[in-house]
């Protein structure tokens, strides 16, 4: 009896130390593990655009057979681009579809009053830098263009002179 | 110049014309004209007035209601004392196409001019009624 009882006191010793060096054995894995690391991409496309701004009117107050000639007023506009994108700019007659690149300044009779208008744009490219940029359509009016007008006062946007022809077309190019 | 150096010169053409080519928007503008003519004097606006019928009452307050542009404008002359009685000095336009003719004061036409009171009454009633009396 006294045999068996010390043989169950060794088996549980044995099984003691085998526990503890499992554990011991684990705590060693933690403490030696390894890392690994790898670099990566980030890859960018880029589409360079440009946003241009609602236009100003250009405006005329012409007097009939005025002297001299007179300068256009409104006009303004900002356009903004990619940074370091080249831009340009064209004026096109009318309002149908764009066709690139336009003109730099375009002659138009307005069929309301009938009066002859140039349109000009002082600057026609640039070189974008990130921001919005300002920009005028400029106009001039020849002097001794007498018009249509029956009464003391027309304009081309109401009554019996208004104009079918007043929306021009500004392009961007980029 | 070298054959492969004319196709290397074109080849940068091309691209470069492509780079010009990435793109484009556009927007539209009006051209506003306003043309004055000064040989035309200025036409007074026009319309149809009606009038409340208070004119036998004294001290009546008379409404004169113009339903589309003005008919009837009475105003301060330059320089003259504008007073709401009697006295003053005033402006005043009738169209000639109204149907009113003044009475009372002999030599006024339709048109522009200056008065101090009138009377207004209306071609269909031409029995001396007075339809309307006006004095400040």
């Amino acid at each position: 009896m006294f045999s068996r009882a010390k043989t169950k006191k060794h088996q549980f010793k044995k099984a003691a130390a085998i526990a503890l060096a499992l554990g011991a054995a684990g705590l060693a894995g933690v403490s030696q593990a390894q890392t690994a690391s790898g670099q990566f991409n980030v890859n960018i496309t880029l589409t360079s655009a440009c946003t241009l701004s609602a236009i100003n009117p250009v405006t005329f107050a012409y007097t009939s057979s005025q002297g001299g000639i007179s300068n256009a007023g409104g006009g303004d506009f900002t356009v903004q681009c990619s940074n370091t994108l080249p831009y340009s700019f064209g004026l096109q007659a009318g309002n149908g579809a764009a066709t690139p690149p336009g003109a730099g300044s375009i002659n138009v009779t307005d069929n309301g009053v009938n009066l002859a208008y140039q349109l000009t744009l002082a600057t026609t490219s640039h070189t974008a830098d990130g921001t919005a940029q300002p920009y005028t359509i400029g106009g001039t009016m020849a002097a001794n263009q007498v018009g249509t007008c029956a009464l003391a006062s027309c304009d081309n946007q109401t009554g019996a002179t208004t104009s079918s022809n007043r929306v021009n077309t500004l392009i961007v190019n980029y | 110049m070298p054959r492969s150096t004319r196709l290397v010169l074109a080849l940068a053409a091309l691209l470069i014309a492509a780079e010009g080519a990435a793109g484009a928007g556009s927007g539209t503008f009006t051209v506003d004209i306003t043309l004055a003519n000064p040989g035309v004097p200025a036409a007074p606006a026009t319309g149809i007035c009606t009038s409340q019928s208070l004119s036998d009452q004294t001290g009546a307050l008379v409404q004169v209601v113009c339903s589309t542009g003005q008919f009837v404008s009475i105003g301060p002359r330059p320089g003259a004392p504008f007073a709401p009685t009697h006295g003053g000095a005033f402006t005043y336009y009738f169209s000639p196409s109204s149907g009113f003719r003044l009475a009372g004061l002999g030599g006024l036409y339709p048109g522009a001019g200056t008065i101090t009171e009138y009377r207004v009454y209306t071609l269909d009633e031409y029995d001396g009624r007075v339809d309307i009396l006006v004095n400040f």
